[in-house]
C-alpha cells in the first residue's frame, strides 16, 4: 500500500501546483489582481472622476464553486458604503473604472454565502486541508477567468506580508507562498441579522459564548481529515475556530480529535458548539468510551 | 448510589459557597503566574534599587502602579477568555499590517531588554558565588537555548520556580528589619512625587518592571491555553486581580526590606548589597539565599521571555510556531528566540555595573509599555472584538487614565533624557 504523503510533502506539492497556476511572468500577469494592493485604490466613473475608493471585495462562496466568483466590489464613498457588480466595472490593480450604465447598490446586505475578503479572510486564520495546516492570509489573488473574476488563492508568505508594510504596488506582485483556494477553508462570521446593512449588522462572533464562525460550505475535504489531523489543526486555532472545525469535520474524526484533548479543553470546546452538535458529539464520546 | 455524607448534611447555602470557591480555584493560575512573573531578576533588582536609593518614598507610586496593573491584567485576561486568541493574533486581525509591525517590533525590543536583564541577573547571582559573569553568562545562554530547543523544559522550569521561593523571605525580612512603621504607612497612603530626574527615571523603571508587555502577552495566551471560557470568567477575573495585588505586595515588601537595611545609600551598586536586606530574616545565609533566588528567577525568565516573543511574532505573521517543531520547520520562530538569547547574553557581558544595566533595561520597558497598552486598550474597547464584554464606560475611563498617566511619565523621562534636562 502506498504510504500517505506527510504533512510537509503535501505542503510542498500544494505550493508547487499553486505556483504553476500563478505563473505571473506569462499571460496571467494582467489577469491577476492582488487584494491587499487594490484596497484603497480609486474607483472612478466612466468620465474618470474619482467617486470613492475600494473598501472590500465580496465573493459568493457556496458548495458549487471551488474558486468563488467575485459578486461585488465594496466602495467607500462619502456618505457610506456601496457595492458595484463586477460586470459593471473594469477591474485593474491600480483602479476600478465603472461603466456608464453602472448601478450602485447602497447600504448592501450580505447574503448567506457572501464573504467580504478584506474583512473576513485577509489577515485571518484559515485551514489548509491539502497541507493539513493552519495559515494566516497575507494576501489574496483574484483571477479573471472564463467565467469572470474569481478568488484563485491566498498568499501566506512572509514576503507577501512584508510588501504590505512598504507601499501599494501598481502591478500585481509576484506570489510568495500561494495556496489554491480550493484547498482552503475560511472562518467567516455568522451574521445574526441578514436584513440590516452589512456594515452595521451584528454577528455572534464577538465576545459571546456560542460559535460565531462558520466554515466554508464546500467542506468535502474537511470530511476527509482523519482524527489526528483534526487534532493537529485544533492546536493552532482559537476556541471559536476550533468549534467551527469540529462541527464541520466527519463526526468520527471529530470524536477522535476530542478524545485526544484533555478534559478541560474538551469541555471548553463542547461548550461553544451548537446545542445539536454538542449533544451528538457527547453521545458519540460516551459510546466510544464504553 | 449513596450520596457522600458531606453533601447530605451540608446546607444548600454552604454548598453554593463551596462550589463558588472551587470554581475560582479551578481557574486560578494564569493571572497569578503572569503577575508574579514581574518579580523576575529585573524586578527584584529594580525594587531593591528603589529601596536603596529613595527609601520608602516610592511606596505610594507602587500603590498607583498596582491599580494600573490590576486594570491592565484584567483587560488582557478578558481578551484571552472572550476571543480565545492571544494578543499577537488579535493585533494582526484588528490593526493594519504597519500597526502590527510596530507592535511586534516594540514587543521584540522590550523583551530583548528584559532578556538582557535576565542574563545580567544570572551574572550578578553567580558573582555572589565568586564566578565571573564572563563564564556564567555564556554557559547560561547555551544552557537555556539547548534546554528549550533540544530538551524538555518542564522539569527545569519546576526547579527554577522552586529557587524563586527564596524571595518569600523578603516579607519576613521586612518585618524583622524593624522598618519605621509610621514612615512606611505615611509613604504608602500620602501622595508625594519628588521632582527629580533620578526619581522620574526610577518611577518609569518601576512601571516598566511591574507592567511588563511580556506579562500582558503571557496572560492572554495563558488563559487561552487553560481553556477558560466566558462562563468561567468570574473566577478568572478574581485570579487576575488577586494575582496582581499579591505580586505587588511582594514588591512593596522588597522595597521596605531594602529601605530598612540600606535605605538612603544611593543607587544599588551590586547584588551583594541587595542581599543584605534578607539578613534580618536568614542571617549569614542571606547572600547565598538571595543568589539562589536570583539565579532561579533569571534562568526561568531568560527562557520564557524570548519564547513568548517568538510565539507572539510568529502568530502575528502567520509563521509556524511550536517548540515541538524542528528547526527548519519553524525558522522564524527559532530565529527570533536565538537572536534574543544571543543579544541578551552579549549585552549582559558589556563592562560596567550589572545592576545599573538591569535598571536601564526596565526603563526601556517602561518607555515601550504605554505604547503597547494603547493597542490593548483599543482592543478591549472594541465591540467587534469583545461584544458585550468590551470595556464599560467607567472601566474605559479608568483604563484610559492609567494608560495616559503611564504614557506621560515615560514621555517626560524620554524628553529629559534626550535633551539632557536632568
Amino acid at each position: 500500500m502506498k504510504p500517505r504523503p506527510t504533512k510537509l510533502e503535501k505542503n510542498h506539492r500544494a505550493w508547487a501546483v499553486s505556483r504553476k497556476h500563478f505563473a505571473l511572468n506569462g499571460t496571467l500577469a494582467d489577469r491577476v489582481i492582488s487584494l491587499a494592493h487594490i484596497l484603497g485604490r480609486p474607483v472612478r466613473n466612466s468620465a474618470g472622476t474619482r467617486i470613492g475608493r475600494v473598501s472590500d471585495i465580496v465573493v459568493r462562496w457556496d458548495a458549487g464553486n471551488e474558486h468563488p466568483p467575485v459578486t461585488g466590489v465594496s466602495v467607500k464613498v462619502r456618505g457610506g458604503l456601496a457595492v458595484v457588480q463586477p460586470a459593471d466595472a473594469t477591474l485593474s490593480q491600480t483602479e476600478i473604472r465603472l461603466r456608464a450604465d453602472a448601478r450602485m447598490e447602497w447600504r448592501p446586505v450580505l447574503g448567506d454565502d457572501d464573504v467580504a475578503l478584506a474583512c473576513d479572510v485577509l489577515d485571518r486564520q484559515l485551514v489548509d486541508t491539502s497541507g493539513v495546516q493552519v495559515v494566516r492570509a497575507a494576501d489574496a489573488y483574484l483571477l479573471n477567468g472564463p467565467q469572470g473574476w474569481e478568488l484563485a488563492g491566498i498568499d501566506v508568505g512572509l514576503l507577501s506580508f512584508g510588501r504590505r508594510l512598504v507601499t501599494r504596488r501598481s502591478a500585481c506582485p509576484p506570489p510568495d507562498r500561494v495556496i489554491d483556494w480550493a484547498a482552503l477553508h475560511a472562518f467567516v462570521p455568522r451574521f445574526t441579522d441578514t436584513t440590516t446593512a452589512w456594515e452595521s449588522a451584528p454577528t455572534t462572533a464577538a465576545g459571546t459564548a456560542g460559535s460565531g464562525l462558520q466554515l466554508g460550505r464546500s467542506a468535502a475535504q474537511l470530511k476527509e481529515l482523519r482524527g489526528p489531523e483534526v487534532a493537529a489543526l485544533l492546536s493552532d486555532l482559537d476556541r471559536y475556530q476550533q468549534a467551527a472545525l469540529v462541527a464541520s469535520a466527519r463526526p468520527s474524526s471529530a470524536v477522535e480529535a476530542l478524545r485526544q484533548l484533555d478534559s478541560d479543553h474538551r469541555e471548553a470546546l463542547l461548550a461553544v458548539l451548537d446545542e445539536g452538535d454538542r449533544a451528538r458529539l457527547r453521545a458519540m464520546l460516551r459510546s466510544s468510551a464504553r | 448510589m449513596k450520596a457522600p455524607q458531606s453533601a447530605v448534611t451540608e446546607r444548600p447555602g454552604r454548598r453554593r459557597w463551596k462550589a463558588r470557591v472551587l470554581a475560582v480555584l479551578a481557574v486560578l493560575g494564569p493571572g497569578l503566574i503572569a503577575a508574579n512573573a514581574g518579580n523576575d531578576a529585573g524586578g527584584i533588582l529594580t525594587y531593591a534599587s528603589a529601596g536603596a536609593q529613595f527609601g520608602y518614598r516610592t511606596l505610594f507610586l507602587m500603590v498607583l502602579i498596582t491599580v494600573a496593573l490590576v486594570v491592565v491584567q484584567e483587560m488582557c485576561s478578558r481578551l484571552g477568555v472572550y476571543t480565545g486568541e492571544g494578543l499577537g493574533g488579535l493585533i494582526r486581525e484588528q490593526f493594519s499590517p504597519r500597526a502590527t509591525f510596530v507592535a511586534m517590533t516594540l514587543l521584540l525590543v522590550a523583551n530583548a531588554g528584559l532578556t538582557v536583564s535576565e542574563f545580567a541577573g544570572v551574572g550578578a547571582a553567580m558573582e555572589i558565588f565568586g564566578v565571573s559573569r564572563f563564564i556564567s553568562v555564556p554557559i547560561a545562554a547555551v544552557f537555556v537555548w539547548a534546554l528549550t530547543v533540544l530538551g524538555s523544559y518542564s522539569r527545569a522550569e519546576r526547579l527554577f520556580m522552586v529557587l524563586t521561593l527564596a524571595f518569600l523571605a523578603y516579607p519576613i525580612a521586612a518585618f524583622l528589619g524593624h522598618p519605621n512603621g509610621h514612615e512606611v504607612l505615611t509613604n504608602l497612603v500620602s501622595p508625594h512625587f519628588p521632582a527629580s530626574h533620578a526619581f522620574l527615571v526610577l518611577a518609569v523603571a518601576l512601571v516598566g518592571t511591574t507592567i511588563t508587555p511580556y506579562m500582558q502577552f503571557y496572560d492572554a495566551s495563558a488563559v487561552v491555553d487553560k481553556h477558560i471560557t466566558p462562563a468561567d470568567y468570574r473566577g478568572e477575573r478574581i485570579d487576575s486581580v488577586t494575582g496582581s495585588i499579591w505580586s505587588n505586595i511582594i514588591s512593596i515588601f522588597i522595597i521596605i526590606a531594602t529601605a530598612a537595611a540600606i535605605g538612603g545609600t544611593g543607587p544599588l551598586q551590586s547584588a551583594q548589597q541587595a542581599a543584605e536586606a534578607l539578613r534580618p530574616a536568614v542571617g549569614p545565609a542571606a547572600p547565598t539565599l538571595f543568589a539562589a533566588g536570583l539565579l532561579g528567577a533569571s534562568l526561568l525568565a531568560a527562557s520564557v521571555v524570548p519564547l513568548s516573543t517568538s510565539y507572539a511574532i510568529a502568530d502575528a505573521v502567520g509563521a509556524p510556531r511550536s517548540v515541538s517543531a524542528k528547526l527548519r520547520q519553524a525558522p522564524l520562530f527559532y530565529g527570533i528566540f536565538t537572536l534574543q538569547i544571543v543579544v541578551g547574553a552579549a549585552v549582559a557581558l558589556a563592562p560596567g555595573n550589572l545592576v545599573a544595566l538591569v535598571v536601564n533595561a526596565q526603563v526601556l520597558n517602561g518607555v515601550i509599555t504605554p505604547l503597547l497598552l494603547v493597542y490593548i486598550l483599543t482592543l478591549a474597547n472594541r465591540s467587534t472584538v469583545l461584544g458585550p464584554a468590551k470595556n464599560g464606560p467607567i472601566f474605559k475611563a479608568v483604563a484610559t487614565v492609567c494608560v495616559a498617566v503611564v504614557g506621560l511619565l515615560s514621555f517626560v523621562v524620554l524628553v529629559q533624557t534626550v535633551f539632557d534636562l536632568g
